[in-house]
């Protein structure tokens, strides 16, 4: 009985360590869940992310702290088809992200689509994305979605 | 017993009715469940809507490009719907008021993603109808070079009757 209770408090130790160890490693492409800084250092974190479906989910935390908003997205990168002969081969290769936020009573929504790629200069895997924001209530019928770009990199 | 039994039947077509009366009306841009489609014929099916926290889900099947087949693909996104502000006094007032609106899809095997965001309001210039007006991003996992992974573009839902 003692021995169990050991073996337990042993296996929990080592269980924490691994989920320490996790947490502290900075996100990238292929392992995406964590905290990613857009450029004005407000936060995206990546909590779940399901292979099978390229579900992911999470939220976005204001540079302030003071909101945070729901996320959700797909990551999808399949490789494209089979070169056909004849075919002009694909030579460039990327994994594909969207993360859709809802910003609760201000009303909007903004969608961020891009690939993630490793950062030459940094080393770290950064995510390049153009993005839309559509906005309920504007001075005009044309001025609703507004775009742009941004860069996510994984949080120091 | 008897009685138990008619009753469940009664309850029973009367839930159907009322499911098949739901089914028969066109999509809202408040009550958007149901099918939209765009000028390609592909068409986006919203399965589900979450009014408390905006949340849709569904699923979007394209009749054009690489991925034109009776196959359909997940889709997940937002709605948020607020009320059109009012003009306070002094005020310069907000002159229009649209449902906003973000889905995206993911292309499974074919690979890439595509996400679209705008907003639902009757279109005043032709059908004066409800219908989505969103601008898309499609970004995929191999292309030639580095810069041309992301298309974009333009789109236009409308209910299917």
């Amino acid at each position: 009985m003692n021995e169990q209770i050991t073996f337990r408090a042993v296996l929990g130790v080592a269980l924490l360590s691994g989920c320490v160890a996790i947490e502290a490693k900075p996100p990238t492409c292929i392992q995406p869940l964590g905290k990613w800084n857009d450029e004005v250092k407000s936060v995206i974190e990546i909590k779940t992310y399901d292979t099978a479906t390229g579900a992911i989910s999470g939220e976005y935390i204001s540079r302030s702290g003071a909101g945070s908003w729901p996320m959700v997205g797909w990551i999808n990168s399949a490789p494209a088809e089979s070169n056909t002969p004849g075919k002009a081969g694909k030579v460039n290769h990327a994994d594909v992200f969207t993360l859709m936020v809802r910003w609760g009573d201000r009303g909007s929504i903004t969608a961020w689509t891009g690939t993630c790629g490793v950062n030459l200069q940094s080393g770290l895997a950064q995510i390049s994305t153009l993005w839309h924001t559509t906005r309920p209530n504007t001075g005009f019928e044309w001025d609703h979605t507004l775009t742009g770009s941004e860069v996510f990199v994984p949080t120091e | 017993m008897n009685k138990q039994i008619t009753f469940s039947v009664v309850l029973g077509v009367a839930l159907l009715s009322a499911c098949a009366s739901l089914e028969a009306k066109p999509p809202t841009c408040t009550q958007p469940v149901g099918k939209w489609k765009n000028r390609q014929k592909s068409v986006l099916e919203i399965k589900t809507y979450d009014t408390a926290t905006g949340a849709i889900s569904g699923e979007y099947t394209s009749h054009s490009g690489a991925s034109a087949s009776s196959m359909s693909y997940p889709v997940a996104g937002w709605i948020n719907s607020v009320p059109a502000e009012s003009n306070a006094p002094g005020k310069a007032g907000r002159g229009d008021h649209a449902e906003v609106i973000t889905f995206a899809v993911n292309w499974g095997t074919l690979g890439g993603i595509s996400a679209w965001t705008g907003m639902c309001a009757v279109n005043s210039q032709s059908s004066g109808r409800e219908q989505i007006s969103a601008l898309w991003h499609t970004t995929r996992p191999d292309t030639g070079f580095e810069w041309d992974h992301t298309l974009t573009g333009s789109d236009r839902f409308d209910p299917i009757e």
